[in-house]
């Protein structure tokens, strides 16, 4: 993906942590990316509703009224929204154990890639735009719910993928 | 037998062999009343032959649920359970039970034999590994969240001085000295909960160790907008407590107070209060009460785990155990009251006593304790 492109691409990003809104934020303007924000999940949902960001960062454990669980749930109702790809955030996955390839039930979270915090850089912008390339690659194609399982099993078996 | 062969050991006596057994034997007719109590549970419970043993060993006017007499009772075979028993003293000890059946020519249960094991120092090793399990969870937890601050403040930081834009790196700064803040507190904690110190008793007032937490978390509470307010009573008298545990406690509770707060997506505007008065004639109280949106009761049933069941508890802060640890310390009490939407208040009961040699003996009223049932908010 070139600069020209990237400068298009807007990110949600979903985090109870006002700090880390503002790093990450930063991170990703400066990276050509346009970041939107909203700290909890009940402010994330219009959010995502009103900018229809091309990718949404989401913590999953924000523990203020509306969860990360639930938001992804809300998306997965909505027929427009269920389509724009979710990276899962957590400074817990490792404690909680959370592994979405066991899951098939589709309120269950499986986000395209799951990564832990302290979140590394380089990794998470190498994530962005194989996320990103398989969702254009496949827009508008019956198989793109396979490709994206496809490409979240691969990276669930690189240990640097997840 | 010659009167050189030594005494068979069959010819000590039934009941003495019983009565010196280091547990408790008992049995029970079936109205529950004790026909029969070993020596051992006479050291601690007295003659008590005659009364029911919910009266004698719980403290309570009704018979229990789950009780294995009551099961041997209705289906004469062996049953055993765990339960929480009370001394005369008002200490809390968990005892293994193990109950059969005496039957008559008709083969009907006319009474029952009780033995009751004391797991007092089992339950306390299992707290500490439920302790040590959650601790490590939540700690890794924490850590991960302080690093990604930090990394990012740093990342803040690099960015601003290459633009020479002193104002993001005054940012990126303020966001790294928070985090340092945040793991310089949670690494105290950790060495607090590391080892079970006992208190060094010292004359300390309480309107001082209060007013001080109060004046250490003023900044942090006025950036975030929330209102730190002290109402502290100046007739307060010194007290025979450790003063540096005290301060921790008030620390971790204004700490939680205020972090509460900064969750609440409803209300934008809070306020924290710090007490510190009489509880009774007695006894002396410390309060930390916020408007946040209170809890509900999964959190509420996992803060503290009492000791009466064998539940794993889970989502405990670090900083509310040790909370938990530095008042039973004291042998003093804790009580949650918290409503959902509403804001929680916690407080914690102390002696007045300023004899700092005395021994620390838990508060008299502990026992009736049940966070659980702490929904009513003042």
């Amino acid at each position: 993906m070139n600069e020209s492109d990237e400068k298009s691409v807007k990110i949600a990003l979903i985090d109870d942590n006002e700090d880390y809104l503002f790093t990450m934020g930063t991170f990703l303007t400066r990276n050509g990316f346009i970041a939107v924000t909203a700290n909890d999940g009940v402010k994330g949902l219009e959010l995502i509703q009103r900018e229809r960001p091309d990718l949404i960062l989401l913590d999953v454990m924000m523990e203020s009224s509306y969860a990360g669980f639930e938001l992804w749930k809300a998306l997965q109702a909505d027929q427009a929204l269920k389509e724009i790809p979710v990276i899962g955030i957590s400074a817990m996955q490792n404690e909680l154990g959370v592994r979405p390839e066991r899951y098939s039930d589709q309120d269950y979270f499986h986000p395209a890639a799951f990564l832990d915090k302290p979140v590394d850089h380089e990794l998470l912008l190498e994530t962005i735009a194989t996320v990103l390339k398989a969702a254009e690659e496949c827009k508008n194609r019956p198989g793109w719910k396979r490709f994206m399982e496809t490409y979240r099993n691969n990276s669930l078996k690189n240990p640097g993928g997840v | 037998m010659t009167a050189s062969t030594p005494q068979p050991l069959m010819d000590l006596s039934f009941k003495m062999v019983i009565d010196l057994l280091p547990i408790y034997v008992t049995i029970q007719d079936r109205d529950l009343r004790y026909m029969f109590a070993n020596q051992t549970f006479r050291n601690d419970f007295g003659d008590v032959v005659g009364q029911h043993c919910y009266v004698v060993a719980k403290g309570s006017q009704e018979r229990c649920q789950h009780c294995p007499v009551q099961k041997t009772l209705a289906d004469k075979k062996v049953h055993t359970g765990e339960e929480t028993i009370r001394l005369p003293g008002g200490n809390l000890q968990q005892v293994v039970l193990y109950t059969t059946p005496i039957l008559d020519v008709m083969g009907n249960v006319t009474a029952v034999i009780e033995l009751a094991t004391n797991i007092q120092i089992i339950k306390e090793m299992y707290k500490e590994l439920i302790f040590l399990g959650q601790s490590m969870a939540l700690l890794s937890h924490d850590i991960k969240n302080i690093l990604e601050g930090l990394q990012g403040g740093v990342y803040v930081v690099d960015e601003a001085l290459a633009d020479k834009d002193m104002k993001l790196a005054a940012k990126g700064w303020q966001i790294i000295k928070k985090n340092i803040a945040e793991i310089t507190r949670v690494t105290q904690n950790i060495l607090y909960s590391s080892k079970n110190r006992q208190p060094r008793l010292q004359k300390s007032s309480p309107v001082k160790l209060a007013r001080e937490a109060v004046d250490l978390f003023q900044a942090k509470a006025g950036s975030l907008g929330i209102q730190l307010i002290s109402s502290l009573n100046p007739e307060l008298p010194g007290v025979a407590v450790d003063a540096a545990s005290i301060s921790r406690l008030l620390n971790n509770l204004i700490w939680n107070a205020l972090e509460a707060c900064c969750k609440d997506s409803i209300k934008h505007r809070h306020a924290v209060v710090v007490r510190a008065d009489f509880y009774d004639t007695r006894h002396f109280m410390f309060e930390v009460e916020d408007d946040a949106d209170g809890m509900d009761a999964r959190i509420l049933e996992n803060l503290f785990n009492p000791f009466f069941s064998t539940k794993g508890a889970a989502g405990t802060g670090l900083g509310l155990v040790v909370a938990d640890r530095i008042v039973s310390s004291h042998g003093g009490k804790i009580e949650i009251l918290t409503k959902t939407g509403k804001g929680s208040l916690f407080r914690t009961i102390f002696s007045l006593s300023t004899n700092i040699d005395a021994p620390l003996h838990e508060l008299e009223t502990r026992d009736t304790f049940n966070p659980q049932k702490g929904e009513a908010h003042e």
